[in-house]
């Protein structure tokens, strides 16, 4: 227990690395989410077919190396990130694609008399989309993204191995070094990352109650 | 000139022929109900003059322009033209008022104060002025449609499209929303109306069209069609819709 009082400034300060690693890579995701997803949902295959090739890549590869891809390949196009903004790409870019798939399976649920009625108003399909559409799709998605986003949390955990300093990465320093205590240390990391997720579903179930009501 | 005009459209799903070539038009400030048995086209046909269904052959004219063509601003022909669905299709997530501010604010750039003084002053019209801040589930099914005529009057629209706007509704709401209907009429819209209400049917149309097998049998005004149609399939058709 001494070892981890010791060493909780050192751990927590990773700790708040990890939280705005993972609030701005839920950011990214959401928006690139949203809008790959709105993209799957078009009726015209030349906006359809570059949000499904965007979907199929993405998934099909391993975080790990998509970590890897973003901050080693991106740098030798051009793209010199560093290791805290890679990661942010990367799990937000990653994580976007699965939305995406939320997203268009949101869409698709929401009735085509919904689609009708605001388009024989005159509504643009952009409108209709934006204010008829996604509103309900949203509500309705509500728990599967959350779901998302838990696991973003705990995938920032990967970009240790770009070297980002976050909490995962402060926790195996501090069991390297002590060596004799990883059942204190790993204990406090998984109690960590639960606070950490539990926090967020609180916040999202408040969300939907809102929306709800 | 008539303000909608139809010659020759054709509608048809693979080998199904739902509209078979028809000649009607409708003048401004004539109030059109469509008769006919199910899958006689009636609804296809509404739903062709604002192109929520497109068109296999044959032209439409609404209001002086082609739906159907691609050069026309669909958006703005249907800004243009109400219409009012079987099932309401309010939008749930918006209260009633929003429901009816939503295209005026969003097509025509009216501000949302105007927006909703209009749509303050439509609610008083259908009769139900405070459920303006109620979301639609909270409403009976009757009040729901008389939310969507409301809607759709946001728009100031030339032409009122009803796509059996009652055969959803528990009875005892039919006349609710048939009395916005009438009135409506009585102010001079231009309506073309599906319904299987016969008495709104005699009472308010200018003339009755019925259609079967995706065609126009018989266009008549509402005495003479009703007394004595001159069609077969017609007589059959009323004397099965009598009931006894």
């Amino acid at each position: 227990m001494g070892a981890i009082i010791d060493n909780l400034p050192f751990m927590l300060a990773g700790l708040w690395e990890t939280a705005k690693l993972a609030a701005l890579a839920i950011v990214l995701s959401s928006v690139l989410g949203v809008l790959a997803g709105a993209m799957r949902s078009a009726r015209s295959r030349f906006v359809r077919w570059p949000a499904i090739g965007y979907i199929q890549l993405i998934r099909s590869a391993p975080l790990i190396v998509f970590i890897l891809y973003c901050y080693f390949v991106l740098a030798d196009l051009g793209f010199d990130l560093t290791p805290f903004w890679a990661g942010v790409v990367a799990l937000g870019v990653f994580t976007s694609a699965y939305l995406a798939e939320i997203v268009h399976a949101g869409i698709a649920s929401v009735p085509p008399g919904q689609w009708e009625a605001a388009r024989a108003s005159g509504l643009s399909q952009a409108s209709t989309m934006r204010d008829v559409v996604l509103p309900q799709a949203l509500r309705r998605m509500a728990p599967a993204l959350v779901s998302e986003f838990i696991k973003l949390i705990k995938d920032t955990s990967l970009v240790s191995i770009i070297g980002v300093f976050e909490f995962f990465h402060r926790v195996e320093v501090t069991n390297s070094r002590l060596l004799t205590e990883p059942f204190a240390v790993l204990g406090f990391a998984a109690v960590c990352y639960f606070l950490l997720n539990y926090g967020l579903s609180r916040v999202a179930r408040r969300l939907e109650l809102r929306l709800d009501a | 000139m008539p303000i909608i005009e139809f010659t020759g459209v054709q509608k048809s799903y693979g080998d199904l022929e739902v509209l078979n070539g028809i000649d009607l038009s409708v003048a401004e400030g004539e109030v059109v109900v469509l008769l006919g048995p199910s899958g006689s086209g009636k609804s296809t046909l509404l739903r062709c003059v604002n192109a929520l269904e497109d068109v296999s052959g044959g032209t439409i004219v609404v209001n002086g322009r082609d739906p159907h063509s691609k050069a026309t601003n669909l958006n703005e022909l249907r800004s243009g033209v109400g219409f009012v669905f079987q099932h309401f299709n309010l939008y749930p997530h918006m209260t009633v008022a929003q429901n009816i501010m939503l295209a005026p604010v969003r097509v025509k750039k009216v501000s949302k104060d105007a927006a909703r003084r209009r749509a303050m002053e439509l609610l008083e019209r259908v009769g139900i002025p405070e459920k303006a801040d109620s979301l639609p589930t909270q409403l009976s099914g009757g009040q729901q449609q008389r939310v969507a005529i409301a809607r759709a009057l946001a728009m100031d629209p030339a032409i009122m499209l009803f796509d059996e706007p009652t055969s959803a509704l528990d009875p005892e709401m039919i006349q609710e929303v048939l009395e916005v209907m009438v009135d409506l009429a009585g102010s001079g819209m231009t309506m073309v109306v599906v319904t299987h209400e016969m008495g709104f049917a005699r009472k308010v149309a200018d003339r009755v069209v019925f259609m079967d097998g995706g065609r126009v049998v018989e266009s008549a005004a509402p005495d003479e069609f009703f007394a004595s149609p001159s069609t077969e399939r017609a007589q059959e058709f009323l004397r099965r819709v009598s009931h006894i």
